[in-house]
């Protein structure tokens, strides 16, 4: 098998496409900075876009960040 | 520290943290889960290679520069995969995006080597999805007031109506259309400018 079939993603529709972006390579993820002053202070309402990427969206990439952060006590990866 | 020195450390950090490094690799990159031992060795022979032939600067905090660089590998893998994607849609047909409306045509006096070069170039320069998301994030992220628009766009990535988004974000409708107009001709934009080969360009816009 490919290397390109191993991981190859289903994307049937445009729609799939700029999701799979957006979900998977982080593309709308929040700056390091911004992402690390929301993991201190969450109920800020100046990070109400990062809340929804965070919480809502659970981007994994961004709650990996947060788990390494609490783990470490230290900032995200810049 | 010398050099040496930062090489013992590295080994002794990386070391230490390998499970959580990779632990963090298959959260943040499920995708990637079969190719996360191959990635993290990557990482390291990156990370001995700075240290240790180009005597880099150690850094302050080895675990979370460590963590930077898997992040970076990673995505590294997926953007190929991108490439991959955007190149082989359907409707994309590499000879026909080889010339762009923004960029003149191949100089027909140019040999054939001098048009592969070219088209190689091109190829280089495509600017993918990712980077333009990217670009258009750090440019909402510059001023308060654009923030808005970034998550109207992002909730209508992800299927929400406009009618849904004034209801979450607490706005009016006529707000979440101008952001959602404003956010689409800015990428858009950047795409026309920036997508040379336009294979980005045609997903978007040239299929329903």
């Amino acid at each position: 098998m490919s290397q390109h079939s191993r991981h190859y993603p289903q994307l049937n529709s445009l729609g799939d496409v700029v999701r799979w972006v957006v979900d998977e390579l982080g593309a709308l993820c929040p700056s390091p900075e911004r992402l690390r002053q929301y993991f201190k202070n969450p109920q800020d309402s100046a990070f109400r876009d990062v809340h929804y990427h965070v919480e809502e969206l659970k981007c994994p990439i961004c709650n990996a960040e947060r788990d390494a952060w609490s783990d470490s006590g230290r900032a995200p990866a810049q | 520290m010398t050099t040496p020195e930062s090489v013992n450390a590295l080994t002794k950090t990386f070391h230490m943290c390998r499970a959580r490094l990779l632990g963090y690799l298959v959260s943040a990159f499920p995708r990637l889960a079969n190719d996360a031992d191959d990635i993290l060795q990557n990482v390291w022979l990156e990370a001995h290679r700075r240290i240790a032939d180009e005597a880099q600067q150690p850094p302050e905090n080895w675990e979370s520069w460590l963590r930077c660089v898997v992040r970076s590998r990673a995505i590294d893998h997926l953007r190929v995969l991108e490439r991959h994607i955007f190149l082989n849609w359907p409707g994309v047909n590499r000879e026909d995006t080889a010339t762009t409306p923004w960029e003149p045509a191949d100089n027909e006096a140019d040999g054939p080597s001098q048009k592969v070069l070219e088209r190689e170039r091109r190829q280089r320069q495509g600017l993918l999805l990712s980077d333009v998301l990217a670009e258009f994030c750090r440019w909402c992220e510059k001023r308060p007031q654009r923030l808005a628009i970034k998550e109207a766009y992002e909730r209508s990535l992800h299927g929400q109506s406009p009618g849904a988004i004034a209801t979450a974000m607490g706005a009016s409708a006529d707000n979440v259309y101008q952001w959602l107009h404003q956010a689409r001709e800015w990428v858009r934009q950047r795409l026309a400018e920036k997508d040379v080969d336009r294979s980005v360009f045609l997903t978007l816009y040239g299929r329903k």
